[in-house]
């Protein structure tokens, strides 16, 4: 056997795992103490705390010090493959996207601005923050920007709740967003974030990059946002449709 | 109204980073030497520095300087096939090293995943993809053995699963991914260079074939340091109109 086989021959993690869905856990149940695990699978504890820790690894189970381990919530998934708008790709699945505002500023583009939206620099430009949250879990922060002659008076609008950009930008402005071409990176989540989303300093996190484009590949807007990664995750499908 | 100084400065040196201005192991200049070069504060400069730490894209190490953590290869999501081709025309020399390949009974993890019963088997494969020495990912593939019967046969440092699935006549024409962020433990994490407990991405992705089929289930661990994930969506309207 070579020294790696005990990546695929985790026998222990799908046990758990095959415990998990016999006994039809549900998020937030408790998984059995360790000593009754070992017990149930037959097994030492080294090696079953090394199954629990990849389990919780991949966002699985989490573990609560001194109460025990439990079934993680599952991870809200962003549907990729047809681009929407962030509000309406989730309504389609049945979420409920709403929003914080943060702040909505008139700014001078910056060297990064500029050259996202294809502008000249110091251009003048909304910058409006906010946070996402999706069925009341804060997951995102999101920084958008947007030329302010294209849209000059949507500093006037507020976007706390359930308003949508996008769909202010196409009804009030005629600007409709059709493409996002977005670069996806990871993060870790910083001091002045973290007590926005309410999690951890260091939290792992989606950074995503982004520029929503018109039709005529006009650039509309450019977009900063950053998820938390232990509650978010991105589906594509990639190929031909079903 | 303009944004922070220190704000300004973080995204300048980011985008060098990202542009590749900066590469891996590159040390930054001094905090000296940016405060002079940009006409600001050291305080300002310090300010920037801890943002670009806290995000994990650089380290600063006492009486040595700021070092660079970060440079990254483009993931295309949208291309299908081997982890060669959605690099494609990105100056790279990706090579597999074969970690572990064998047999294993389907049990009833593989069994409810493919549809096929408990005994039967599952090769399975797990490569190293690297480029120029710089470890990039793990893959770990899983493929019902009755689906490609000589599977086992060929050596995938060599050879890709692809054209193996081809010389069976299957051609993959979808492939379903979930892109998440977790934690990764050793032996996985020393071998991508990380260290134990660190975020990576995971890419987890199904293959299907003409016939519906799912063949191939793949988990591949990425590092988040090497590689960024590009992503265009058009959104469902303008797919149509097509």
């Amino acid at each position: 056997m070579s020294k790696y086989s005990q990546f695929v021959s985790d026998d222990i993690r799908e046990d758990i795992e095959e415990y998990i869905y016999v006994h039809n856990l549900k998020p937030g149940d408790a998984l059995p103490s360790e000593r009754t695990l070992c017990e149930i699978l037959g097994c030492n504890r080294v090696s079953l705390r090394r199954a629990l820790a990849q389990l919780a690894g991949d966002g699985v189970i989490f573990a609560v010090q001194g109460s025990g381990t439990f079934l993680a919530p599952p991870k809200f998934i962003e549907e990729s493959s047809n681009f929407i708008s962030f509000s309406s790709s989730w309504q389609t699945v049945g979420h409920r996207v709403t929003s914080r505002q943060l702040s909505f500023l008139e700014l001078d583009a910056n060297l990064k601005i500029s050259r996202m939206l294809g502008i000249p620099l110091g251009t003048k430009v909304f910058e409006l923050k906010r946070l996402r949250l999706i069925d009341d879990v804060l997951i995102s922060i999101e920084t958008s920007y947007l030329e302010k002659t294209k849209c000059p008076t949507l500093i006037s609008y507020n976007f706390d709740g359930d308003a949508s950009l996008y769909k202010v930008l196409e009804k009030n402005f005629g600007l409709h967003i059709t493409q996002l071409q977005q670069n996806i990176r990871t993060t870790k989540i910083r001091s002045d974030e973290a007590e926005l989303l309410c999690v951890e300093k260091g939290t792992a996190a989606f950074y995503i990059s982004a520029v929503g484009l018109a039709d005529d590949n006009e650039i509309i807007e450019h977009s900063l946002t950053v998820s938390r990664a232990d509650r978010y995750a991105m589906h594509y499908r990639a190929g031909s449709p079903y | 109204m303009s944004i922070p100084l220190y704000e300004q400065l973080a995204d300048t040196l980011r985008d060098k980073m990202y542009a590749g201005e900066y590469t891996f192991g590159d040390r930054l200049p001094s905090e000296r030497a940016l405060a002079s070069e940009f006409g600001i504060s050291h305080l300002t400069v310090r300010r920037a520095l801890t943002m670009l730490e806290e995000e994990g894209l650089i380290v600063r190490i006492q009486g040595k300087g700021t070092f660079v953590k970060s440079t990254r290869l483009a993931v295309n999501m949208q291309a299908m096939g081997s982890f060669s081709s959605v690099l494609k025309g990105q100056n790279t020399n990706v090579t597999s090293k074969v970690l572990y390949s064998g047999l294993r009974r389907a049990r009833s993890k593989f069994s409810r995943l493919f549809g096929i019963s408990e005994d039967s088997q599952v090769f399975e494969c797990i490569k190293l993809k690297s480029s120029n020495g710089i470890p990039l990912a793990i893959e770990q593939t899983a493929v019902p053995l009755e689906y490609v019967p000589d599977i086992a046969d060929y050596d995938y440092s060599v050879y890709s699963l692809y054209d193996v699935y081809r010389k069976n006549k299957i051609t993959i024409v979808r492939e379903d991914q979930y892109l998440e962020i977790v934690k990764v433990y050793n032996p996985i994490a020393s071998i991508l260079g990380k260290e134990d407990g660190d975020d990576v991405f995971l890419l987890k992705s199904s293959a299907f074939d003409s016939l519906g089929r799912l063949v191939e289930s793949t988990k591949m661990y990425d590092n988040d340091e090497r590689l960024i994930f590009y992503l265009s969506g058009v959104s469902c309207a303008q797919e149509a109109n097509k």
